[in-house]
């Protein structure tokens, strides 16, 4: 796949994308960005549908249709499409990568687009409340934890170790919880990556201050990749796995728990190489985590 | 009341203190050793300077080499295309606009200019290392870049000259630039784009007015809320950073800490801003984290 | 460079090979006194966090118990040859009844365990040829394996020198079938509770000096299994083999029930005894010794110098050197050395602090100012009058006695004078259990939180940090770390000029920075982590409310509990997060002691761990409690911050608290 375009694109841009055949969206009612970029999603096809993966069943809901996950072939044949646009705002990872990996089976894979929404502000935690740098502010109601995603999910060994790279964000717990649990048993080496270019000035300074705990830690390199650049999300994945020497650790995680273009890099990155292995915690969004409406981006790949 | 540490953040410096240990051990902030910072400490005498101190360094966004490299590849993947296909450069893909930097070649519709002092007083200075960071860290091939001085010798092929620098500040700097080698005409052959990695608001307002015809596609846009003597806007009088001391007061102590150390304190329309590189600190940047003197040791280097 | 506070830093079980694992191990002194696994039968070891669960069964696994650095190893070890497994619990996720239907998730990971296990058998053996057993070295050949277990596992080759590339074949093949079960072949599985015996046999019947080679396989982090896995496990602890013990480990609180595949439960001590390393570790004195001595190892790590001949490293992980390690001239020895160069500041000296000090003097004089206004006597006495230079102790406890709003004693003043004149032992303030006694802890934490920024040197000191660490020996070398790092830099152990010692003040410092480092990260605890941290946050601030009482009329209230007759009003989200706390070691429960025939006037005291203390500024020591109503506990536990504070107004009297440090206590 090649990436076409990653450019910001103003309310009568996004209009011109073009028309294509078949669009996703997720929770489109969350808040103010998600009802904007799943419009614009739903104006730029024929038909769109709505998608949500259940974890806890390894199902996907596509509409009125269910999938299992290892029966995406089906979702394909329901929905063919030869072009198709996905709301990443409202899109979980999981849903991205595996509407994605459903369309790599079509014979005439088809072309993407996706729109992104950033949103102008974060909500800050209520200053009423237990406040430390990790939980600065409040984004979910929790996660619902049971991290693989079949068929992605490698197994991991005393033989079979893995490199972790975790993209970050403000949530500071994310990442220490996963690390904490492994307690160093499986994930070898960890690369943290922190988007720089963010979105907007000081964040940057919000994701540092959330992951510090993280510069703690020994055998872990800091990485950096645009907060809105899939590409660099992409090739900054490939430099990971063209580093691998052989030996132990032969295993690539990806932790998808910074910005959605970057999860948008990692998803596109593992239907090209199997290498990949991502991993997902469920976070629950909490209604109106954002507010407001600031950049839009459109991303096209040429076919998946 | 003078400025005074807050009950609730009695504990910040030690706190930002460590973590900017932590930041330089890991090279998230480089070219400053731990010498150097400790020295800069030691301009610290009470807790109210070491609290000031605190929160210059809690807002400070720096720049290390790496992040350059993150900017200019955001610049090469994301603006670049965009705006090229805009003035109608056919860009079959990313992918492909990239390759065809990393190959070069005299018929490459793209060249990148080396932004230099106008005055040439400071010969190779941002200007140069940026080039180089384009060349080593973006893959940019070396035909591509060129010389302010050989602007207006560029083949007609060129369609598109861009600037790349590391602060959009006043924008008066590159309004100079752009009159001392004549863009405006230069800009009906070639089109320019200015990409700086950082720009405050006013600077792009300035270029919008007093150079309409320049592109400015900055990387990173800082605006009043970045500033560092911000007000609440609930509390116009108040502190925006920690909503409790008065603005006033906050001015007032950092001039007193500047008279101390006999250097020069934020100008009165001064930028108020907390950005460096690694390679050098913008001029707009709070003079207190820059300067030195015979009795104030600098903490980056202009 | 190291420097010398780096050592501190590796503290982790993971990060060491199995080969280091054994000179690392420090054997605790409860070694001595329980017998470990000498008793046929599966056990399980209990212990939160940083508490060296993992470290202690990488110890009985085979890398350790035949690390080249041992010698004389007896034979007998070969009857419990150790295993171990943590288990990827990411992946057996998979392995359950929604995606591989019930049938199959359990056979699968049975055959995942048996797979892991003979891969770590094979190692074992590795590791007994190279071993230096006590009557010469053995040779352990390369065994030819039964036509059973060959059939068993399917195998080409019959020896166990190609085994474990076979095994690393089924691995994969296993692999793909769970990521895709439609897509790929069903392995054949083999149940671990079988395979693993017969593996033991074999290897017994391959030669004469192995024939009591058996296996015991530790299954870590059991409680993160799932718990149609946990059946599987509980069904090899329910029928064990001769050649097989299972044990495994898990955090408290963490596992409630033993299910096995049948009706059968695995029964608590008939089928498996516990190890419950915190209450061991927590033995009277046994934490200090183990405490002192892991100092004196990293401090020699990091090439810093002390004075201690008795000790010496070598002897810290061997079980035979134990009797001379728990003799008392060498503990006496050892924590003498330790307490010098992390000395711990007595109350007494505290107190003449408090008299010297003038912030902190003018802060005992407000208090005691605030006391004769309270009792109308402030006309007639001076406050500078009841702060004595040589009785500071009993000056102290005046500024609590006259805030008390009952009527206090109308002698009070003439026998403050009489024991400042003359202490004795049966004057009220000198007396065993007399004012000094029963206030003086709480007045000197109350007075130090009135002075945020001031180190707290309540928390100074090696003997305090055992108290606020233990049995966390992850926490005891957090406090080390910061200590050191913030006396000596990145300066290591020989660039230190003179004698080792931190001073009284870097102490308490450190103690601060990490009980707020500590604090922070309850955030990442467990999936209910941000409500953890909500929750410690509340507690914490009613805790230090109770502390800025003048009155001091509870001094030192730093639990709760809720009456057991009560407990089952609690909601049940309540109940979920109490659990949570406990699992993470956010609390600690405790029995009442004191009620425990009558049930229902008995309590259960939830202690927040001392290790957060210093982040609230308030005692570590276990005092007083609250009693709250199930209403109030479901309120701090799972309500919204409106109604919690309102409790908070309703258990501690605002006009009895010093209002400076009113903020909650947050960075931001």
């Amino acid at each position: 796949m090649k990436f076409v375009r990653q450019d910001v694109v103003n309310e009568l841009e996004a209009g011109q994308v073009g028309r294509f055949d078949v669009g996703f969206y997720g929770r489109d009612n969350l808040d103010d960005r998600s009802r904007h970029s799943s419009a614009l999603t739903r104006a730029a096809v024929q038909k769109s549908y709505q998608v949500r993966y259940d974890p806890s069943k390894f199902s996907l809901t596509v509409g009125n249709e269910t999938f299992r996950v290892d029966d995406l072939e089906d979702l394909f044949r329901k929905f063919r499409a030869r072009s198709i646009v996905l709301d990443a705002t409202t899109m979980e990872f999981p849903e991205i990568l595996y509407v994605l990996s459903a369309y790599r089976m079509q014979y005439d894979r088809p072309r993407c687009g996706f729109f992104y929404v950033e949103p102008e502000g974060y909500k800050q935690r209520d200053v009423n409340m237990s406040v430390v740098p990790g939980n600065a502010f409040d984004l979910s109601e929790k996660f619902l934890g049971n991290l693989q995603l079949p068929p992605f999910t490698r197994m991991l060994s005393s033989s079979n170790k893995a490199h972790l790279v975790a993209f970050l964000g403000f949530e500071g717990d994310r990442l220490m919880r996963v690390l904490d649990a492994d307690d160093g048993h499986f994930y070898e080496k960890v690369s943290i990556v922190f988007g720089v270019p963010p979105f907007q000035p000081s964040w940057d300074l919000h994701a540092l201050m959330a992951n510090s705990s993280l510069l703690e830690r020994q055998n872990t390199t800091v990485l950096y990749c645009g907060a809105n650049n899939p590409r660099a999300a992409y090739m900054l994945l490939k430099d990971a796995h063209a580093g691998m020497a052989s030996g132990r650790t032969n295993r690539l995680s990806v932790a998808p728990f910074g910005t959605k273009p970057m999860a948008l890099g990692a998803a596109l990155f593992r239907l090209d190489h199997d290498i990949l292995s991502p991993i997902f915690d469920h976070p629950v969004r909490k209604p109106y985590r954002t507010f407001g409406v600031h950049r839009r981006h459109w991303y096209e790949i040429d076919s998946l | 009341m003078a400025f005074f540490v807050p009950e609730a953040h009695a504990g910040l410096f030690e706190e930002v203190e460590r973590r900017f240990r932590l930041l330089l051990s890991k090279n998230i902030v480089t070219g400053i050793t731990e010498t150097q910072f400790d020295k800069w400490l030691s301009n610290l005498l009470t807790e109210e300077d070491q609290y000031l101190a605190a929160r210059l360094l809690e807002n400070l966004t720096f720049r290390s080499e790496q992040m350059v490299g993150s900017a200019i590849d955001h610049i090469l993947q994301c603006i670049l295309p965009c705006e090229l296909r805009r003035l109608g450069v056919p860009i079959p893909s990313v992918d492909d606009f990239i390759a065809s930097l990393e190959r070069g070649g005299k018929g490459h519709p793209v060249r990148f200019v080396e932004v230099d002092d106008p005055k040439g007083e400071k010969p190779g200075k941002s200007g140069a290392v940026l080039m180089r960071e384009l060349h080593r860290l973006g893959g940019v091939n070396a035909s591509l870049t060129c010389l302010s001085s050989a602007i207006a010798s560029q083949p007609a092929g060129v369609k598109c000259l861009v600037f790349i620098d590391d602060m959009l500040g006043t924008g008066t700097q590159m309004e100079s630039y752009s009159t001392a080698h004549n863009l405006k005409a230069i800009s009906e052959k070639h089109h320019p784009i200015y990409c700086p990695l950082a720009a405050f608001e006013s600077g792009l307002a300035h270029l919008a007015k007093e150079c309409p015809w320049l592109q400015v596609c900055p990387v990173e846009t800082f605006g009043e809320s970045h500033r560092f003597f911000r007000s609440y806007t609930e509390q116009p009088l108040i502190w925006a950073i920690d909503r409790i001391n008065a603005v006033a007061d906050v001015r007032a102590h950092m001039e007193s800490l500047c008279q101390r150390g006999g250097i020069r304190s934020p100008a009165a329309f001064a930028l108020e801003l907390l950005v460096g590189f690694h390679h050098a600190t913008p001029n707009n940047t709070l003079p207190i984290m820059h300067v030195s003197s015979p009795t104030w040791h600098n903490l980056l280097t202009r | 460079m190291t420097a010398i506070a780096d050592p501190f830093l590796n503290n982790r079980a993971d990060y060491l090979s199995p080969a280091s694992l054994f000179s690392q191990f420090i054997v605790p002194p409860f070694f001595q006194r329980i017998s470990i696994f000498a008793d046929q039968g599966s056990v399980r070891i209990l212990g939160g966090r940083g508490c060296g669960k993992t470290m202690f069964i990488r110890y009985f696994s085979h890398g350790s118990s035949f690390d080249t650095n041992r010698d004389s190893i007896p034979e007998s070890e070969l009857k419990t040859v150790g295993l171990y497994l943590r288990p990827d619990t990411g992946f057996c996720g998979l392995m359950i009844p929604e995606w591989l239907g019930l049938h199959q998730a359990k056979l699968a990971f049975s055959h995942y365990v048996a797979l892991n296990l003979l891969k770590d058998a094979c190692q074992s053996l590795a590791s007994i040829g190279l071993a230096r057993f006590a009557n010469g070295p053995i040779d352990v050949g390369d065994p030819l394996l039964s036509p059973a277990l060959t059939k068993q596992l399917g195998l080409t080759n019959l020896h166990v020198s190609s085994l474990e590339a076979e095994l690393e074949v089924k691995l994969v093949e296993l692999e793909s079938w769970v990521r895709n079960p439609k897509h790929s072949p069903v392995p054949s599985f083999v149940s671990f509770a079988s395979v693993l015996p017969r593996f033991a046999q074999d290897v017994a019947a391959s030669s004469t000096q192995l024939t009591e080679f058996a296996f015991r396989a530790f299954i870590d982090e059991f409680e993160n299994l799932q718990s149609e896995h946990r059946e599987v496990v509980c069904d090899a602890i329910k029928h064990p083999s001769s050649r097989l013990v299972v044990h495994i480990a898990h955090k408290k609180q963490a596992v409630v029930d033993f299910k096995t595949s049948s009706d059968e439960r695995v029964v608590e001590g008939h089928d498996l005894r516990t190890i419950d390393l915190e209450e061991e570790l927590s033995m009277e004195g046994e934490f200090e010794l183990l405490a002192a001595e892991l100092f004196l190892l990293r401090v020699t790590q990091g090439q810093g110098k002390f004075d201690c001949p008795l000790f010496q490293p070598e002897l810290l992980h061997d079980q035979r050197h134990l009797s001379h390690r728990l003799s008392k001239p060498y503990r006496d020895q050892v924590l003498r050395c330790v307490r010098e160069i992390l000395p711990s500041p007595s109350a007494a000296s505290i107190a003449r602090e408090v008299i010297e000090d003038p912030p902190l003097r003018r802060r005992l004089r407000e208090m005691i100012l605030k006391g004769l206004v309270l009792q109308g006597l402030d006309k007639k006495v001076n406050p500078d009058d009841l702060i004595s230079s040589s009785q500071p102790q009993a000056s102290i406890v005046m500024g609590a006695l006259l805030n008390r709003r009952s009527q206090i004693d109308k002698d009070l003043l003439s026998k403050y004078h009489a024991a400042v004149a003359s202490p004795s032992d049966s004057d009220p303030f000198f007396k065993v259990g007399g004012w000094i006694d029963n206030n003086l802890h709480g007045c000197l934490f109350h007075l130090y939180a009135g002075l945020p920024r001031r180190p707290n040197i309540n928390y100074a000191g090696f003997d305090r940090f055992c108290m606020m660490a233990d049995p966390n020996l992850r926490f005891f070398q957090a406090l080390c770390h910061a200590t050191l790092s913030i006396a000596y830099k990145r300066q290591s152990g020989n660039e230190v000029p003179g004698q080792l010692k931190v001073d009284i003040e870097t102490q308490a410092m450190a103690a601060k920075q990490v009980s707020d480092k500590l604090f922070q990260d309850i955030l990442q605890l467990g999936s209910h982590g941000s409500k953890l941290l909500e929750i410690t946050g509340r507690l914490g601030r009613i805790f230090e409310a109770f502390n800025r009482r003048r009155s001091q009329s509870e001094p030192e209230v730093n639990h709760f509990s809720i009456d057991n007759a009560d407990r089952a009003n609690l909601s049940n989200q309540a109940e979920l997060l109490l659990r949570e706390a406990k699992i993470w070691s956010v609390l600690y429960e405790a029995k009442d002691t004191k009620n425990k025939a009558d049930y229902d006037i008995a309590q259960t005291d939830l202690i927040l761990n001392p290790i957060y203390a210093p982040h609230f500024s308030i005692s570590y020591r276990k005092r007083r409690k609250v009693t709250l109503r199930a209403p109030h506990a479901d309120i701090l536990l799972c309500q919204s911050t409106a109604q919690y504070e309102v409790v908070l107004k309703q258990l501690v009297d605002p006009a009895d608290q010093d209002p400076s440090g009113e903020e909650p206590l947050s960075l931001f």
